[in-house]
Formats: C-alpha cells, structure tokens, sequence
C-alpha cells in the first residue's frame, strides 16, 4: 500500500496548485512562443525542428493532463513526471541565458521542487518541508541578485506600472537595489532553524504581487508569464500553512 | 663593393619585404598595394603579427562627417596609422592628405594575442569617398575606401540584417552576398547590423571569426560599405561588442540617432538595458526633434511584433512612442525568420501604422514562423537566410527581402506621410 504524502491537509492543497500552475503556465507558454526546451534541443543540439517541436509539443499536452492530477495524492507518478520536465525547462533556460545562467535553476525553483516535494511519502516529513524552504531561499535569493544587479527588464517593469513613468530611471533602480536587499533578507529568514511565520506569509504575498505584474506590464495576454510565477507565492503559502499554530507539527 | 655581411642583410630585407608583399602587405609606409596582391583573399586568415586585417568602418551618430576606422593586429603594435585621402594614392604612402595616429588602441578582452585599433574621423565631407589604408608599425594594408552619407535630400539605400551567429557557412555566404549587392550598386550607402554576431558575446574566439568573415563583405575594388551595429542579446552585458565596434552610441548603452541624409531617420536601440527610462526619452526627443523627416525607422534586436517567440518589453515601451511620432518601420532581428507585419497602430491593424520588419537570417538556422499570428494578416512569413535592402527616396520607401540566392523574397512599398 502507498505510504502517505509528507505534505498534507491545506498546505498540500496549496503545494499542488503551486505545481499545477507551473505545468500550465510552463505548458501555455511552449505553445504559443516555444520554449527554452525547443531552443537548446534545435539550436544547441542540433535536433531538427520537426522533432525539436514535437517533442515539446507533447510535453506541453502532457503537463496539461498533469496539472489536475496534481491535486489527487496518489498521483505521485505524475508528480515526479512534472518535476522532471520542470526541471528540464529551468537547466535549457540556464544553457541558453545571456547573463546571469547561474541564477536561472534557483530562479525556477519552486516551479520544479514545489511537484517533487508532493512526491515525498509522509516518512519524508522533515526533507519535504526543507524542499519548501530551499525552494522559496533560492527563487528570492536568485531574484534579489538579479535586482542588485539591476536588471533591466525588472526596471522596465516598474517603469512600466501605472505610476512608474514619473518613477524615473534612476529611482527605479535605486528602488529595485531595495526590492533586491529585501528579497535577500526574506531568502535567508526562510531557512533560519526556527520557522518565521511573517516571513512566509511576506514571501506569499511578494510572490503573488510579482507575479500579479507580469499582466499589469504586458496585459491579459501575459497571463501565461503571470501563471507561471504564481508558484512563487504559493508555495511559501504552503510553508505557512504547515506553520499554523493549529497545526501539531509546526516546528520546522 | 658589398661586404658579405651587408649583403646577406640586404638579401634579407629583400626576402622579408618580399614575404610581406605576398602577404598583402608591405613594409610601409613607403608605398601600399592599391590592389590586392595575388594570392591574398578577404575573409580568409585569421590576423598574424602586425599585418593589419579585420577591418571595419563603423558608423554612429553623425555618418556625413564622422566614421570610426578599426582593425585588428595580433600582436601589440606601437605605431598605428590611418592613411586618408579624397583621391586614390595607388599605394603610395607620402601621397595622402591625412596621417592620423589610433584614437585608441587596446587588446581585446579575453584573448592573449588580439589588438584592436581604432581611429575616430571627425570633419569630413558629407557624401564624398574616402580612400584609406592601415599601417601598424610600418606595416600598411592595401587601399579601401568608403563613401560618407550625403546631407542633402537623395536617395538612399541602404542594408539591414540581424542573427549571424551560429552558421558560420551560411554568414559567409550572406556576406558574399551583401558584397555582390555592394558592388551591383555603387550608391549603396551602409549595412545596418541588427545585433547576435557571434554566440557568445564574451568569446573572442569568435568574434575574431565574426571580424574575418566580415572582411568578405568589402569590394573587390576596396570598398567597405560602413557598418551600423546594434546590440543582441548574445552580446548582452559583453565588452567585447564595444571593443569590436568603438563603443557604438556610448560604452553599455548602445543607442543613437543616425541621419543617413537630410530626409532619413535611422534610430538604433539598445533591448539589452533599460528600455524604459531614459532610452525611451531620448527615443520620445529623438523622434519629435525630427518629427519633420520625411523617413523615419528604428533597428533593435528583440522585437516587439516576433514571428515566432514572445513580444519584448519594446512594445510596452516603444511601441507607443514609435505611434505617437508616425514611425515608418521598424527593423527587428531575433528570431530567425523572415517576417514583415501589417501596418499596426494600437495593437491592430491600421493602414497608417508602424510595419515591422525582419527578423534575423545573416548565419542562423532558421525557423518555421507562426504565420497564424493576427499581425500577418495582409503581412509576410518565410524561412531562409537573408538581407533587406531599404530605400528610401522622396515618392517612397521600400524594403525588399533578398534571398542568399540574389532572389528577392518579399517587396513592400509605402509613401511618405504628412508629416
Ligand atoms: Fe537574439
């Protein structure tokens, strides 16, 4: 018989959309503009753009299917699959990134970790919430650098906010050199040994906003880049819940 | 009478100039080969000692009367000398009106062996040949010559092509290409680059290549139709596209307003900085400072309106200034395809907007373009290497996409607005 999942209750509910919105966004955005998948597999790896396509295509249907599945806990199989492609889509999007390669497998990371985590049988308690956490570290941590850094498409977007044009270039940047410390902040509280329920549930909210921007920026048509990234909120959303003080087990 | 030592160092001067001379070169500046020495092809050698090669005009702000000369030696040369003139010398080095030491000369960044030499020419003569050789530390390349950009109101021609980064075959054969064009047409003005020269930007392992092979697309008769470069997300945050390129628009932030006469606007952007802030502003100053030309186009790399990938933050954030000031067409590169859009204004189609050229197929394995896409609708797709050739005259503005094979692909036409 199937041992029970490490995560269970609201939190798994919570941990299972994050995946699923992974897969969906990830699966959207293949189709319609083609994916870093596509990318290495046609221009690096000199596959023909036929299969290149192909093979993408599939995986895109294939997460689909997957996505709700997510949300029943015995589907691990499909769990491990999503992971999998997941993680696929953050190693070509590093390969082929023109700054900053390193920052882009933790940048993905609640996208590829957040459906391992639901993997994890229930004698995985401790791993699996330290997944969660890792997780959450590396998106903001990886983020924070690429604010200080300055990245010019994070100063585009807060120029591009109702507001932001009278924002200014360099007050943004100077503003996004403070989003970037904060980011790192958060990135560290999240792994301190005792859980900070505040700093979870800032890490949810910022993930959500953020990933909210993304079709304030670009319009309803970013919706997919917006879907994406609201795993960046959810699964500190899951680490919250798993810190309830209601819940028995809310020590780590 | 010869004594035997004067005589064996007289022999190997002798042997020494005569290799030299074979090599294209000549221990100059005493006189310059005005023709290229038999057995010396462009685009072949990688760069070896002081001979100069590699050589680039680059144009920027102010192509009637300024141009930056550069090439490449591979060793450290002290002397290094633009020889400049209005009139063919023939090679002869005393003849010419201007000697102009390098404005800078430095290694390249990351390579052991690469010296970069740029002369920065001020004060010319609008639409007017300009012959020049390169010497370093004596030794001269043979006569080029290039053509500057008329200030009045005359027709212009020009190239435009992005993405030669990953096929070396094929970006030398679309710089063969873009020679034959050169020389099937003398008014041929300049060839507009639109960025992703090299796969990694930081590699100069192949830039160097990248440079070798650009020596294909200069004239039998010596003419090199000067360069305009754009930034590409290959090159994103790399040096080395402002070492090869003298730092195009200002060290990082690679945009600039180009007036190729006095009725043709070439803006260049820059997507991989800010393009929001102050690169919109100077877009937004640019355009209304020239809101009266008659022609007026942009080149950036990412586009705003892709064949195949996601739009970049330009539509955002030019898209509605390139609407705001009536913009012509916008050259984008990227994608690896051929594309033309319909006329957009607003996000739709609107017979008075902006059209949308490209996408990038100087050396790159091309993509199958998602013709399904609503802005191709009375536009173009295709899939083959490629080059446009832009010309802009007082009754119309024309953008042909040219095949590697001569063939033109596409012709699209419009006439001038009110402006
Ligand atoms: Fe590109």
């Amino acid at each position: 018989m199937m041992p029970p999942p490490a995560i269970h209750g609201p939190a798994r509910t919570a941990l299972a959309a994050a995946a699923a919105v992974a897969c969906v966004g990830t699966a959207v955005r293949q189709l319609l503009y083609g994916g870093p998948v596509f990318s290495w597999l046609y221009f690096e790896a000199d596959w023909t753009e036929f299969w290149a396509l192909r093979i993408e295509r599939g995986a895109s249907f294939a997460l689909l299917a997957l996505a709700p599945l997510l949300f029943w806990p015995r589907a691990r199989a499909a769990a491990a699959l999503a992971s999998a492609w997941l993680f696929a889509v953050a190693l070509c999007t590093s390969a082929l990134a023109a700054r900053h390669e390193v920052l882009q497998l933790p940048a993905q990371a609640t996208r590829w970790l957040a459906p391992l985590a639901l993997v994890l049988p229930l004698t995985a308690r401790l791993p699996a919430r330290w997944l969660l956490r890792v997780a959450a570290a590396a998106v903001f941590a990886a983020h924070g650098v690429e604010a200080l850094l300055g990245e010019p498409l994070f100063v585009d977007y807060l120029l591009g906010l109702p507001a932001g044009s009278t924002l200014g270039q360099k007050w943004a940047e100077a503003l996004l050199r403070l989003i970037g410390g904060v980011d790192l902040l958060a990135a560290a509280c999240i792994l301190l040994p005792k859980p900070i329920r505040l700093c979870a549930a800032w890490m949810a909210l910022w993930g959500l906003a953020t990933a909210t921007l993304r079709v304030v920026f670009g319009g309803w048509g970013a919706w997919p880049e917006t879907v994406v990234r609201l795993a960046n909120g959810l699964v500190p959303l899951a680490l919250w819940l798993l810190w309830s003080p209601r819940q028995k087990d809310a020590s780590c | 009478m010869l004594k035997k030592p004067s005589l064996l160092a007289t022999l190997a001067v002798l042997a020494v100039a005569a290799a030299a001379a074979a090599l294209g070169v000549v221990t100059a500046p005493k006189t310059l080969n005005a023709e290229q020495p038999a057995g010396v092809v462009l685009g072949e050698k990688a760069p070896e000692g002081a001979t100069p090669a590699q050589w680039r005009v680059i144009w920027t702000s102010n192509p009637a009367t300024s141009a930056t000369v550069s090439w490449t030696t591979a060793t450290r040369t002290r002397d290094n000398l633009l020889l400049l003139d209005t009139q063919p010398r023939g090679g002869k080095a005393a003849e010419y009106a201007v000697k102009q030491a390098a404005t800078e000369s430095y290694q390249y960044t990351g390579s052991d062996e690469l010296w970069v030499h740029h002369v920065r020419l001020a004060d010319l003569k609008p639409a007017t040949k300009y012959y020049f050789a390169t010497a370093s530390d004596g030794r001269a390349s043979r006569e080029f010559y290039f053509t500057t950009a008329p200030e009045d109101d005359v027709p212009v021609r020009f190239l435009y092509g992005g993405d030669s980064r990953s096929d070396r075959d094929a970006r030398r054969l679309m710089n063969r290409r873009i020679r034959t064009l050169a020389e099937e047409d003398p008014g041929l003005l300049c060839f507009v680059h639109g960025g992703d020269y090299v796969h990694d930007g930081d590699k100069m392992d192949q830039w160097t290549e990248w440079m070798t092979d650009h020596e294909l697309t200069i004239c039998a008769d010596g003419r090199v139709l000067p360069i305009v470069p754009t930034r590409g997300n290959h090159e994103s945050g790399d040096v080395q596209l402002d070492q090869v390129f003298d730092n195009p628009g200002g060290k990082g932030l690679n945009y600039f307003a180009t007036r190729l006469s006095s009725q043709v606007l070439l803006v260049t952007l820059d997507t991989e900085i800010s393009a929001g802030g102050e690169q919109a502003e100077f877009l937004r100053r640019t355009l209304k400072d020239n809101a009266k030309c008659r022609w007026q186009l942009a080149n950036y790399h990412r586009p705003a309106y892709p064949a195949v990938k996601e739009p970049s933050v330009a539509k955002q954030h030019w898209v509605p200034i390139f609407e705001e000031f009536n913009l012509d067409c916008a050259l984008e590169s990227d994608g690896h395809t051929i594309k033309r859009t319909c006329a957009i204004r607003a996000d739709k189609p609107a017979d008075d907007g902006v059209v949308y050229i490209g996408e990038g197929g100087l050396g790159v394995k091309q993509r199958t373009p998602e013709n399904d896409r609503w802005y191709f609708k009375d536009g173009v797709t295709g899939a083959n290497h490629h080059v446009q050739r832009v010309t802009a005259d007082k009754d119309s503005l024309k953008v042909e996409t040219i095949l590697h094979n001569g063939k033109v692909f596409d012709t699209w036409q419009r006439s001038p607005r009110k402006r």
